[in-house]
């Protein structure tokens, strides 16, 4: 997944992970460069110290005044030690040599050399060598120091900065981390919203967000706002055109009813006019259809039981029983209008035929919404049904807009690209019209 | 009995009018809903025909206005915005039926008078009180020795208000507003003399005189 947060953790860790490589680097060489000074100059000291305590006895034979040496070299195998090797003379070797010896090569005067070579019992030496020559007496001295006990020290102070390294870089990026949620909980919200205009559940978003998205939001609330507004306005110019023209009809219905004419004539008018009103009913129904993206959304347990209300007020002298299986809760995402001009119909038309019994079953099933209408009523025959369904026919004048009814509904379900179908009831006896439609996709 | 009919296109509202008078009903018409709310309001009419798109007040803000005020008169929404949803909104705005335009005035009427039946308490389709038929459509009254007696269209509105308003004393006032349309005459001495006619024709026994009360009609002979 595309994720800023991860994008952001990995590019600061690989960062960090860098700098921190660095530095490391720098400072373990600084230390090691130190201290191999700091060690490189005791030696030079303690050679000096060695020349002075140099002298020749009356016997010709080269002697240390012991007191002057320090004690540390008489330690056996302390790691500090010295040799002087002559030409023609046997060397003298500090008493830390113990019974070892050290290999160093002899130097012409005035010549010196640094080392670093593997000492007695697994020590590591840091050899410090030169060649003098002091009252005619020609020799190489070597003072070398044991290294281990300071690599060890380094050793140590690697492992602790490198501890700390890491636990720095875990610092950083979980505090990063927690700072880019914190930013991200105000998209969390922004998210939350659209998700609930999505559904239904807002007609615009409330929360705007940091700056960076607020133009972002806020042109989805103009756009949101723009969308309804739209469909609120040509609904109401469509209100107004059936208006306009349903007027001037009525009057013509009232004309041809009271024109004293032989009956086949008048039935021929009255036919004719039934058509017009009937394509007109049909073509404004069908114009005002939101389909997907419409304003309100369909809430079932808030909707149909009004619908229910106003179906039982109308049809209040028939005494029928309309009962409602358990509705699904919250909003569907299907406009609200549309909803009702369907379920209207459907119910209107099971009302109107049935005997006493109408019942309305509403359910989502595999992101599919359907319904089933029931009555108790004669049916349909086979035969019929597709006609009933196709052309909006009536198959009984006194039923006004029967099969017109069912016509819309037809419209309106294939508009969502759902399938409509019709049998008859097991349970009721009568129709059963059976409405799939697809619940329409949203983004989130 | 006594309609308010509210609708703007006025040549459709003359001939529903001229329809509905035919069928023995006083007609009072309005063609803006200002007008209407303030009619309505004086509980003169026994039933209200209401167009939803008026000039001057919306037909469900009359509608509403009349209801948060508490008038129990029925009313018959009659329009071209007949959506389910409008409907609903309608119907819960404290209508008691919904018809849609373009219609059957067979169909207004049959409404009409259920919503009218149930408004008096009435059951069944048929007026008979005390032994008297009224036949609403022929406008008629059938007495129980099966004569039958032809009434002219006051003495039929008058008679269908008295036998819709049994066992109650009626004044002279409230009979005329249900009686007469708005501009029509209002002296009371017309309505002593339609009275008079009344029981001339179905016996005057059934037509009790109030003296300075007005008048009551017995269900029971």
């Amino acid at each position: 997944m595309n994720s800023l947060e991860r994008r952001f953790v990995v590019g600061l860790a690989a960062t960090l992970l860098i700098v921190f490589g660095f530095l490391f680097w720098g400072a373990m060489a600084a230390v090691k460069s130190l201290s191999e000074a700091n060690v490189l100059a005791r030696l030079e000291h303690d050679a000096e110290a060695l020349l002075a305590a140099l002298w020749v006895n009356p016997n010709g034979q080269v002697k240390l005044r012991e007191g002057r040496i320090t004690p540390i070299y008489q330690q056996p195998l302390s790691g500090h030690y010295f040799l002087l090797t002559f030409d023609n003379r046997p060397p003298l070797r500090s008493r830390s040599l113990w019974d070892e010896t050290l290999q160093v090569p002899p130097l012409a005067a005035g010549a010196a050399s640094t080392f670093q070579a593997a000492g007695p019992q697994g020590q590591f030496l840091q050899y410090r060598s030169a060649g003098y020559e002091k009252g005619g007496l020609r020799f190489t001295l070597t003072v070398a120091e044991d290294l281990t006990p300071m690599l060890a020290h380094i050793h140590r102070f690697q492992v602790f900065a490198l501890g700390l390294l890491a636990l720095a870089l875990l610092v950083i990026v979980s505090l990063q981390r927690y700072v880019l949620r914190r930013g991200f909980r105000a998209l969390d919200r922004v998210r939350d919203e659209v998700s609930g205009v999505a559904s239904g559940e807002r007609q615009r978003l409330q929360a705007l967000g940091p700056v960076e998205i607020a133009p972002l939001t806020t042109e989805i609330n103009r756009l949101l706002t723009q969308l309804q507004l739209r469909l609120q306005r040509s609904r109401q110019a469509l209100g107004n055109l059936a208006h306009a023209l349903k007027g001037p009809l009525s009057l013509m219905t009232r004309d041809v009813d009271g024109l004293d004419l032989p009956a086949t004539d008048r039935q021929r008018l009255a036919g004719r006019m039934e058509r017009i009103r009937t394509l007109i009913e049909r073509e404004l129904k069908r114009a005002r259809f939101a389909g997907e993206g419409g304003g309100q959304r369909f809430a079932p347990q808030r909707d149909i039981p009004e619908l229910v209300d106003a179906l039982t007020q109308i049809h209040r002298d028939r005494h029928l029983d309309i009962s409602l299986a358990t509705l699904p809760e919250g909003t569907l995402p299907f406009d609200h209008e549309d909803m009702l001009e369907l379920l209207g119909n459907l119910l209107d038309n099971a009302c109107k035929w049935a005997n006493g019994r109408v019942h309305l079953q509403l359910s989502v099933q595999a992101d599919k919404l359907h319904i089933t209408v029931a009555d108790d009523g004669p049916g349909v025959p086979e035969a019929d049904r597709d006609e009933l369904l196709h052309r909006g026919a009536r198959l009984d004048e006194q039923e006004s807009g029967h099969g017109l009814g069912l016509a819309i509904v037809n419209d309106l379900v294939g508009d969502h690209g759902g399938s409509l179908d019709l049998q008859r009831s097991a349970g009721l006896g009568g129709l059963e019209v059976r409405v799939v439609l697809p619940l329409p996709a949203h983004g989130v | 009995m006594r309609l308010l009919l509210v609708e703007d296109d006025t040549e459709l509202a003359a001939g529903i009018a001229a329809d509905l008078r035919r069928e023995g009903f006083a007609v009072d018409v309005v063609s803006n809903g200002i007008d209407a709310e303030y009619l309505g309001r004086e509980q003169i009419f026994d039933a209200v025909i209401l167009d939803l798109g008026l000039p001057g007040k919306p037909g469900l803000e009359v509608l509403k206005a009349w209801r948060d005020a508490g008038l129990p008169t029925p009313v018959l929404i009659l329009t071209a915005r007949d959506a389910w949803s409008e409907r609903v909104l309608g119907l819960r705005s404290g209508a008691d039926d919904y018809l849609g335009k373009p219609f059957h005035f067979e169909e207004l009427l049959a409404r009409l008078q259920s919503l009218l039946r149930r408004s008096t308490g009435r059951a069944s389709a048929e007026l008979l009180v005390g032994g008297l038929r009224l036949d609403e459509e022929r406008q008629r009254v059938c007495r129980e020795d099966g004569v039958e007696i032809e009434l002219t269209g006051t003495e039929f509105r008058l008679l269908r208000y008295l036998m819709t308003h049994t066992d109650r004393v009626l004044s002279k006032s409230r009979l005329t507003e249900h009686v007469y349309e708005g501009d029509q005459d209002r002296d009371s001495n017309v309505l002593e003399v339609y009275i008079r006619r009344l029981r001339d024709k179905i016996g005057r026994e059934r037509i009790e005189t109030r003296r300075g009360q007005g008048y009551l009609y017995r269900s029971k002979s």
